[in-house]
């Protein structure tokens, strides 16, 4: 269930962050337009795009480049050329086109000789294998980069293939073989890239979590936070501080778990950090659901789910922005080509002055109509999508409670389940076999009771998360079937007067489990100390209220001298809380009734 | 003669707990345990035995799956799911796919020899949950239904009683029939339930 987070694959992210101003575009704009030929500097407009992220613009450039350099048989640039636009490709996550160029830019690179250049590229494709799962040949790749980096003693490089290595490793999961690569990764970056030393730390971490090594695991975090703290990267703080929040829940220490991951959500917040407040978020839900409390876990869990949605618009905005992008870089290229028509109108304006005229209104026409008909279209896409992602949101927002209920009573389920069949059967067991030693045996008796009890819960409250079962008739279906069950082998008849019609409404879940723990602690009662053996059970709604009576003829108890036990106390703050009533009268020697009543339109689930 | 037990579960104490249970039970013999769906496609239909328990999570195909496959293979052999929780879309799902019956795995030993026994003699156990979904299904299908796969409205009557909440029993006293006939429209409607599910399957691949 838990991921080992997103700090593996740091480097592309590293450069994004430290990725600057905008001057520097302009100035390189202003360069091209006054040398349109100046083919370097186009590639590094390129270069800025991929950067910031603008792809298309990007690839617009690169391209460019690349068949200019073509053209003039400029082999370095065109092998460069190339290789960005791979790294656009990948970003993109269209990994097989990203491998063509790689492929492109390392012929040209290995004809011409150019050593460093290979050895990078060898790696990058060595990457696209990982992320297709091709380990071997992922190995291979990194194999001869390695080769190529030691020949040129480009210790960096060596550093970066050492540490993809142990990426490799990890998944593989050769968990030694991953850290020796790591290390070797790590003895280079503190000589000379300690930019990279937390995120080798940190990957270092990982691993020994993996190998459930959590001393070593923390011991690495807390290196990585150290240097992360002292150098202000923030993100990085921030997700190593939810990584550690993950290896406590891990262990079990759910105090020192929140304590991090509160850390991390203050300056993931702070930094706007959408990606790490989705993992800090799935964290703290985990926590809280491993302390037991199940409320505070819900709502982390909710708020993960806002947080997912945020980021999904986020991405469509982004999307929305790349169109407007598009649409510009088109509306741009129209205007030149209008002037470029107007210039061929000019020309012909010296030879046939008539034709000229006509021709020219039937060009700035075509231009019109094309200007014209892209910008409605743009705006009714642009429209369209508005409306498009409202309903989708509104829509999100309705179904995400109903889907984190269901996947809840999932999760409880596969993973809670097994667990207490597990227990359930293995305490049989030992008390099978504990015949001789009567403390192990009352232990283990008192284990399976347990395992019991929790199971029974857990079996109420994944019966009341199914929405299906939500209706005020299913409720009562369910107190019979109980009930009946229940008293099976017991010398207890039951009666029951059940209203027919009950009102099909769905009901609120909390009235749910209370009106249904009211009739189990109350068989629970009967049965321990009622010495009864006849139950009337009346279900009944009348003046829209919902009114459930038990009864029993045991011997009772006197409302003045007996004090109620706890579980009934309970029950009945519960009800009240609610906003029902909850009566229990008793004349000794003839009788216990409970009645609990309860306005229908409080039940009703608004 | 025996009942003839087969289970099918992966973990490996439960497995093994439930083997001696069943195998120190006088009138039962477990022939074998099986850890995965697919080692019990393999062996289960030549062991010609008379109930299985099958496990809902299992890793590589699932119980369901498993059960999808075996019971056209052995129509002879009853499959009681074992969940944890009784959860009624896999228990359903399960019923559909052929099973005749379903126990939770936190029931009490006697009461599980007693659930392959009940299913061993033609009955199937039935919450009120469970006959919702079936008279939801039936009345999804209703269009294409055809007289074989109709419920009898006896059958009916049963259902509508299960899904509000009364037992066998009760059921049997309210409509003046024995338990055992109770038992045997049950096991009917899970029958047609299962016809139902293949015709649907069918329709799907070769729609309408």
């Amino acid at each position: 269930m838990q991921k080992p987070t997103l700090l593996i694959l740091t480097f592309s992210i590293f450069q994004l962050f430290s990725f600057s101003q905008s001057s520097k575009i302009d100035s390189l704009e202003a360069q091209l337009k006054n040398h349109p030929d100046d083919v370097s500097t186009e590639f590094e407009i390129g270069v800025y795009h991929y950067k910031k992220g603008d792809y298309d613009q990007s690839l617009k450039a690169l391209n460019d480049v690349a068949e200019k350099a073509a053209q003039k048989k400029n082999n370095p640039l065109l092998s460069k050329a190339y290789t960005n636009i791979g790294n656009v490709f990948a970003d993109k996550g269209e990994n097989t086109k990203a491998l063509e160029f790689y492929q492109k830019a390392l012929k040209i690179a290995e004809s011409s000789s150019d050593k460093k250049n290979t050895a990078s590229l060898l790696k990058n494709i060595g990457i696209l294998y990982v992320t297709w799962k091709k380990f071997p040949e992922a190995l291979d790749f990194y194999k001869k980069a390695e080769t190529i980096a030691l020949e040129i003693k480009d210790s960096s490089l060596l550093a970066d293939c050492f540490n993809s290595n142990g990426v490799v490793f990890e998944q593989q999961q050769k968990y030694d073989e991953a850290l020796s690569a790591y290390n070797a990764a790590l003895s280079f970056y503190l000589k000379n890239n300690p930019d990279n030393v937390a995120m080798e730390y940190t990957n270092m971490a990982i691993v020994y979590k993996l190998k459930k090594d959590y001393a070593s695991s923390v011991d690495y975090n807390l290196k990585a936070i150290d240097i992360a703290t002292k150098s202000g990267n923030k993100w990085f703080a921030s997700a190593v501080f939810n990584n550690i929040g993950n290896l406590y829940v891990e262990l079990g220490d759910t105090k020192k778990a929140i304590d991090y991951c509160t850390k991390s959500l203050t300056i993931a917040k702070e930094i706007k950090a959408a990606e790490i407040l989705i993992n800090v978020y799935e964290t703290l839900a985990d926590a809280y659901a491993k302390k037991g409390d199940y409320n505070t876990a819900l709502s982390y869990q909710k708020q993960l789910a806002a947080e997912k949605d945020k980021f999904i618009s986020a991405e469509s905005t982004r999307q929305l922005n790349e169109m407007q992008v598009k649409y510009e870089t088109v509306k741009k290229d129209n205007e030149i080509t209008k002037l470029q028509n107007e210039k061929a109108i000019n020309t012909l304006k010296l030879n046939e002055q008539n034709l000229l005229i006509q021709k020219r209104n039937y060009l700035l026409f075509v231009v019109f109509l094309l200007l014209t008909l892209l910008t409605g279209g743009t705006l009714l896409w642009r429209s369209r999508m508005k409306l498009k992602n409202k309903i989708a949101n509104d829509k999100a927002i309705k179904d995400t409670e109903e889907t984190e209920r269901l996947r809840i009573a999932k999760d409880i389920h596969d993973d809670l389940g097994s667990g207490l069949s597990k227990i359930n059967f293995l305490s049989e067991i030992i008390y099978s076999k504990s015949e001789n030693l009567p403390e192990i045996r009352n232990s283990s008796e008192s284990v399976k009771e347990t395992a019991k009890k929790m199971i029974e819960n857990m079996r109420d409250l994944i019966w009341a998360l199914n929405p299906d079962n939500n209706t005020l008739p299913n409720l009562v279906a369910r107190m019979r079937e109980y009930t009946t069950d229940y008293l099976e082998g017991l010398p207890i008849e039951v009666k029951y007067h059940l209203q027919e019609n009950i009102p099909n409404v769905a009901i609120n879940k909390d009235y749910h489990r209370e009106l249904f723990m009211v009739v189990k602690e109350s068989l629970n009662n009967i049965s321990k100390h009622a010495h009864a053996s006849l139950i009337t059970f009346t279900v009944e709604v009348e003046d829209n209220l919902f009114e459930i009576t038990i009864q029993d003829n045991g011997k009772g108890f006197n409302e003045n001298t007996v004090k109620k036990g706890n579980g009934l106390r309970n029950m009945q703050n519960r009800i009240v809380n609610l906003g029902g009533t909850f009566d229990i009268v008793s004349e000794i020697n003839k009788y216990t009734e409970i009645k609990v009543t309860v306005p229908l339109l409080k039940l009703v689930k608004k | 003669m025996d009942i003839k037990v087969g289970i099918v579960e992966d973990e490996y104490q439960i497995r093994e707990s439930l083997l001696i249970l069943i195998n120190g039970s006088e009138g039962f013999s477990c022939i074998n345990g099986f850890e995965s769906a697919e080692d019990a496609i393999k062996a289960i239909p030549s062991l010609e035995l008379d109930v299985v328990l099958m496990d809902i999570h299992l890793p590589g195909k699932n119980g369901i799956e498993c059960i999808a496959e075996l019971k056209p293979l052995c129509p002879n052999t009853q499959f009681v799911m074992c969940t944890a929780f009784e959860d009624t879309d896999s228990v359903f799902n399960a019923l559909k796919a052929g099973a005749s019956g379903y126990l939770t795995k936190t029931t009490q030993p006697s009461k599980i020899l007693d659930s392959i026994v009940d299913v061993y003699k033609g009955g199937s156990p039935m919450s009120s949950n469970i006959a919702r979904k079936i008279v939801a299904s039936f009345q999804q299908n209703n269009t294409q239904n055809t007289e074989l796969k109709k419920l009898s409205e006896r059958e009916q009557q049963i259902l509508e009683l299960l899904s509000k909440g009364l037992r066998y029993k009760e059921i049997a006293d309210k409509l003046f029939l024995s338990t055992e006939t109770v038992r045997t429209h049950i096991r009917n409607i899970y029958e047609k339930l299962q016809v139902n599910s293949r015709t649907e399957a069918l329709n799907k691949v070769f729609p309408k």
